[in-house]
């Protein structure tokens, strides 16, 4: 069965890059604004049961075609969790460090200026 | 793998009746030393006021790479928040009581690095005036005691500051930083700071630092990032000055003094204790200092403080045989709140709850530390 | 808990070490000295006239003061008996070594160096590189005669171009069978962009990289100025090189970048499992520094290196440890290695002994010789 939760009004984002994070069924459910599409995930680290969605988004870094010198990508679609820093994709949820490490992600719908998550 | 089905285990943290965090922590500033310095170190004072970056011209701590630790984790004005904001004793006691621990004993964060200080009076100094500094916050908290810090630098005034503060009900223990302690812990210098602690019935705690632990030169002009040089550090500090301790016989001349060491997790405890043994029975002429093999020592008077645990990606049970390996009875939890490598009281509870009775889990969660730091 | 959660069904259990088809050592030692070097350095090479000139003194050419088993006089058995008679200055060639590997019951053995352990601390690199090639002829001379035994090529890490083209000149030698690495006072450390060119040549003469550790390096200056005693040096020595260099290798991504298999010796094997979960734990919460690993270091770890059985802790005494480190780490990728002719405590049987519950049949074959057999090609 799809379960659907109103998270938030559109306007109560501030632009890209932020956030509202939203109780919903005594489960916390964070969503994103990035680059004009919205994207939510719960607010839970699977490290430590850290408040990860409370925590700054960050770039990626990466290293070039020889392997040696360091490529910061400053796209900022990972989310740092402020316990311990584990970082997870505000897309997929999954780990850019190990993809074996996901935390729950949800559609995100919006209808009639009102963001949902879905799942 | 075979559970004892017979023992009573518990099932929840809920459960146990005291959670202590053996290895909590509270940032003095530099403010906050110096307002509590008393008469007698005004060179230290002229120093501090004269010169553009007084900590990082005395202290010779350097990491290849920034600590994410002190960067990334305070608080921001992007919609996100951090662990803390000046990480000290007030962030201390939120944390501990968001992770659902119970009392901490506290140590430092700044100072943890008081030996890359050069100077034997300036070192002399910041032990006097965070002393105090930590005697006047612990007196706001019912629930956090602390260890008074020591300067490795001047064993013979160390021992006078033991003294001074030892009757003060919330110093439970001495701290002997362990990073960049040179000559190494078991060397005959430290006595008299061995002689006071035991007098006073406080047990040492040794801490180490992150990164930046130049008697390693291989380490500290090599590793080219704080991951890289911080994986090693802890656990090396404390292997040389466990082994040193031992080898020179400390536990010989202060039979009742008890060492904490904190900060590096557990699992090299075993591997350090098997090669200690080892070479005791290889070379017997060269341990004169020691009656009996250096593992009888560790489970007499030595204690582990089980953070960082370390992370298993798909075996978790390997965490409860090290804990097996180095025994409950030597073990205290420590969370290092509020510091971001921080463990929760769960990261070791639902390791261990399975496989060791409820005493013995009880033990390693707070009993064993509120015994050894006799915390009321 | 360990009692009981490490055994194994005993029909899954190999009787004893005389059931074993057969024991391959990982890890064996040939001893040679600097006179017998010499004779393999060309008469025009300045390098030998100036180390003729040392008087042949190990401890004026290597670093010294026990960079080397000059240290074996003070083992005892336990009970004062002396456990090793060999003097530093004299040769143990192959021959030798393979008489006192059968006495053992050990079958076949890679060979590794005992004065070049130190060739890493060397100070005239010019000297580190004539004394390898040096060392590869008079092991090759050494090995003709040893059916049983084959060896790794030593390197002087100082000129990694050079250590790349010796590895090209003995890779086609059928007694060799990897290259070592001297692991201790290896500056910078291994994981360096600098060794690029030796890695290179090993991955593309498809040979394993051993790095085994000495007691003495300078590169831990605390324990090197500090360490009152022989013991108080051994106790940890091992153990800091090794956590310090494959820090070094898997941060930097060698083992993302290169196929080769590492053989890690001398440490022993009680530090893995601890380092491991080290190794996850900051790969995950710091690993904007580590953009070099596209997998966790454990996976890496498993699939690429390897671990010698060598020095057992004395006595067993009934203690898990070795058991559970064995467990740990995974059979397969561990090596028995016997130390011999310097470790006298490290035979079959004692490592047989300590397993023999806790392994299958099948799994103590693989360690005791099957593994080594694999990541050698034997």
């Amino acid at each position: 069965m799809t379960e659907r939760y109103a998270i938030a009004d559109v306007d109560e984002f501030d632009g890209d890059g932020s956030r509202v994070i939203s109780e919903v069924e005594g489960q916390e459910i964070a969503v994103f604004r990035h680059e004009g599409e919205y994207y939510a995930l719960a607010n839970f680290c699977i490290h430590q049961a850290g408040p990860l969605c409370e925590g700054a988004l960050s770039g990626s870094i990466s290293t070039d075609e020889d392997g040696w010198d360091w490529v910061y990508d400053d796209e900022e679609r990972y989310i740092v969790c402020p316990w311990h820093g584990w970082m997870f994709d505000i897309e997929t949820g999954r780990s850019p460090k190990d993809e074996r490490y996901a935390v729950p992600t949800y559609d995100a719908v919006v209808e009639n200026g009102t963001v949902y998550a879905v799942r | 793998m075979t559970q004892n089905l017979k023992q009573q285990s518990l099932t929840s943290v809920d459960e146990l009746e005291t959670i202590v965090d053996a290895d909590a922590h509270a940032q003095a500033s530099w403010d906050d030393i110096i307002s509590h310095l008393d008469d007698g170190h005004e060179r230290f004072e002229r120093f501090f006021e004269r010169s553009p970056a007084p900590g990082s011209e005395m202290n010779l701590y350097h990491s290849p790479t920034p600590t994410y630790l002190y960067e990334d984790m305070k608080e921001r004005d992007d919609g996100s928040t951090g662990l803390y904001e000046d990480a000290g004793l007030e962030d201390t006691a939120a944390v501990t009581a968001r992770i659902g621990v119970d009392k901490g004993v506290v140590n430092p964060t700044l100072i943890l690095n008081l030996n890359f200080v050069r100077e034997r009076d300036y070192a002399v100094a910041i032990m006097q005036g965070y002393n105090d500094w930590l005697v006047s916050e612990l007196d706001e908290y019912d629930n956090m005691v602390g260890n008074l810090i020591v300067a490795a630098q001047d064993p013979h005034r160390s021992a006078e500051e033991i003294d001074r503060l030892a009757d003060e009900d919330d110093i439970a223990g001495v701290q002997l930083l362990g990073t960049a302690l040179v000559p190494p812990a078991g060397h005959p210098s430290y006595d008299p700071i061995y002689e006071a602690a035991e007098a006073n019935g406080l047990p040492i705690s040794m801490h180490t630092s992150g990164a930046g632990m130049k008697p390693f030169p291989e380490q500290s002009f090599w590793a080219e990032t704080y991951a890289e040089d911080h994986v090693t550090q802890h656990p090396f500090a404390h292997i040389a000055n466990a082994t040193s301790v031992l080898l020179n016989g400390v536990p010989e001349r202060y039979p009742d003094l008890r060492f904490v060491f904190q900060e590096a997790g557990i699992g090299y405890v075993p591997y350090l204790i098997g090669r200690l043994d080892t070479a005791y029975h290889e070379f017997p002429s060269e341990v004169p200092a020691l009656s009996a093999p250096p593992s009888e020592y560790v489970s007499d008077t030595f204690y582990w403080c089980t953070q960082p645990l370390g992370h298993t990606a798909e075996t978790p049970r390997h965490l409860a045989w090290l804990v097996e390996l180095v025994g409950p009875e030597n073990l205290l939890f420590a969370a290092d709140a509020p510091h971001p490598d921080f463990d929760t009281p769960e990261e070791l509870f639902d390791r261990v709850r399975a496989y060791f009775s409820a005493d013995e889990v009880a033990a390693m969660m707070g009993e064993n530390a509120v015994e050894v730091y006799d915390i009321e | 808990m360990l009692d009981n959660a490490l055994q194994v069904p005993e029909a899954d259990r190999l009787g004893s070490v005389e059931d074993l088809d057969r024991i391959v050592d990982a890890d064996a030692q040939v001893q040679e000295t600097p006179e017998a070097l010499l004779e393999h350095m060309d008469d025009s090479s300045g390098a030998r006239r100036v180390i003729s000139l040392t008087e042949l003194r190990h401890d004026m050419i290597y670093a010294g003061p026990s960079s080397y088993p000059l240290y074996e006089y003070k083992r005892t058995d336990g009970d004062d008996g002396p456990v090793a008679e060999d003097d530093v200055s004299e040769t143990i060639g192959a021959a030798e070594v393979a008489e006192r590997a059968t006495e053992a019951g050990i079958d076949d053995g890679v060979v590794n160096p005992t004065l070049n352990l130190g060739l890493s601390e060397v100070n005239n690199d010019r000297f580190a590189v004539a004394l390898a090639s040096a060392y590869n002829d008079w092991l090759l001379s050494q090995l003709d005669d040893c059916p049983n035994l084959v060896g790794n090529a030593v390197v002087a890490p100082q000129h990694p171009e050079r250590a790349a083209e010796e590895i090209d000149r003995v890779a086609d030698e059928d007694d060799i069978v990897g290259i070592q690495l001297p692991a201790s006072g290896l500056m910078p450390p291994p994981g360096h962009r600098q060794y690029e060119p030796l890695y290179d040549a090993a991955e593309s003469n498809d040979l394993p990289i051993a790095m085994k550790s000495t007691v003495g390096n300078k590169s831990f200056g605390q324990q090197y100025w500090w360490a009152q005693s022989f013991p108080e040096d051994f106790v940890y020595q091992h153990g800091f090189v090794q956590m310090r260099n494959l820090t070094s290798i898997l941060f930097e991504g060698i083992p993302e970048q290169y196929d080769i298999d590492f053989v890690i010796q001398g440490a022993g094997i009680g530090f893995v499992p601890f380092f491991t979960h080290r190794l996850d734990d900051h790969y995950l919460e710091l690993g904007y520094e580590i953009p070099a690993l596209s997998q966790l270091p454990s996976a890496y770890l498993s699939e690429s290196f390897y671990w010698t059985t060598n020095p057992m802790n004395q006595p067993a005494g009934g203690d898990p440890q070795f058991a559970a480190m064995v467990n740990m780490i995974g059979p397969e990728n561990v090596l028995f290695g016997s130390d011999l002719p310097h470790g006298v405590t490290d035979l079959p049987e004692t490592v047989v002994d300590r397993l023999a519950d806790t392994v299958t049949a099948g799994e103590l074959a693989a360690v005791m010789a099957e593994n080594t057999e694999r990541v050698y090609g034997l």
